[in-house]
């Protein structure tokens, strides 16, 4: 075949117009509000870029997986956002892993976590004493988030000022 | 070009969007929120392996086989080194101490190859901390985020150090 070097920089501009134009409708600002979910549908939608880069495939049918894609995800997301059962049913839910200082065996096990990672996770929100956590929860994104115990919260400032 | 092939595409790419998020589903929360580079490169293989099967290059027996092959040894891993911890340490980094009381490690640092602006540029973002005698451990993670534990007398004020102050059961707004 030879090399069709102005039909390159067009298909890849207007895909790259499409996909931004796409993204944008998607809702999606930033990497970092990405669920596990987000995150695969945009290593799909990256992945069926290159086929059209190389003409392997007509840019018709490239625009219309990659639309198809995004819509489904816009259904999907948008129903979970209204529909608990459907909300439980494509999201993981928050499980406990910490319960008054002490670590919950049976929470492990489900999310298949060692001990070990439960720590350097809480070392990671700055916690050095399992003793001081009220409840700690592997959250969706899968990371763990930590409600301490009432003695070991920070301080606010109405409990020092005078109030009256 | 037909129109029952775009027809078909579509089809074919709803298909593996399902399909894929049933994966995620069963591999769980742990597996798949890059909480390790490998993860992530095994995020990244899932969502690689996809593209033939919505443009139609290989049928959809072979992809569902693809993936599933592939997530069923993420999963073994998984359960092996939560089984094992021989495995997990075999598969998995362990922590590395960075700073201990206060002192910097050198060799520490250098095995992770670690600039000591970049060990400071870190402690500020993870902890704020500008000023090394504050930091009684600082651990490089697992999952390569750095880990700040800080002295006892750095720590915040805690309701614990307010015992002798009597906090008062009624609270009202503060004036402004």
């Amino acid at each position: 075949m030879e090399f069709d070097l102005p039909g390159l920089v067009i298909r890849i501009s207007v895909m790259y117009l499409y996909a931004l134009a796409l993204i944008r409708l998607s809702g999606k600002q930033s990497v970092g509000q990405l669920t596990a979910l987000d995150f695969v549908v945009v290593t799909i939608i990256g992945d069926l870029f290159d086929d059209i880069f190389w003409a392997d495939i007509p840019i018709l049918q490239g625009m219309v997986g990659f639309a198809t894609i995004i819509l489904v995800h816009i259904l999907v997301t948008l129903a979970s956002s209204r529909n608990t059962l459907i909300h439980q049913l494509v999201a993981s839910s928050p499980s406990v892993a910490v319960q008054n200082g002490r670590l919950v065996q049976d929470s492990l096990k489900r999310e298949r976590t060692r001990p070990e990672t439960v720590q350097f996770e809480m070392r990671l929100k700055g916690e050095e004493h399992l003793k001081e956590v009220a409840e700690a929860r592997w959250e969706p994104k899968g990371q763990i988030s930590v409600s301490k115990t009432k003695a070991n919260q920070p301080v606010k400032k109405k409990d020092i000022y005078r109030l009256d | 070009m037909d129109t029952s092939e775009l027809i078909f595409t579509a089809l074919r790419a709803t298909f593996v969007y399902f399909f894929l998020l049933l994966i995620i589903r069963v591999l769980g929360k742990r597996e798949i929120g890059a909480t390790s580079a490998f993860d992530l490169i095994v995020a990244l293989i899932l969502g690689e392996v996809v593209d033939e099967i919505i443009y139609g290059d290989v049928t959809i027996l072979q992809g569902v086989v693809a993936i599933l092959v592939v997530a069923m040894w993420h999963l073994v891993n998984s359960w092996a080194s939560f089984k094992s911890q021989f495995i997990d340490k075999l598969t998995g980094a362990s922590p590395t101490v960075l700073v201990k009381n206060g002192r910097i490690q050198k060799k520490a640092l250098a095995k992770e190859r670690l600039n000591e602006e970049e060990l400071f540029s870190e402690l500020r973002m993870a902890a704020g901390v500008d000023n090394l005698e504050e930091v009684k451990q600082a651990t490089l993670e697992p999952n390569g985020s750095i880990s700040v534990l800080l002295e006892e007398w750095a720590k915040p004020v805690q309701y614990q150090d307010l015992t002798e102050l009597k906090p008062k059961t009624k609270s009202k707004k503060v004036q402004a």
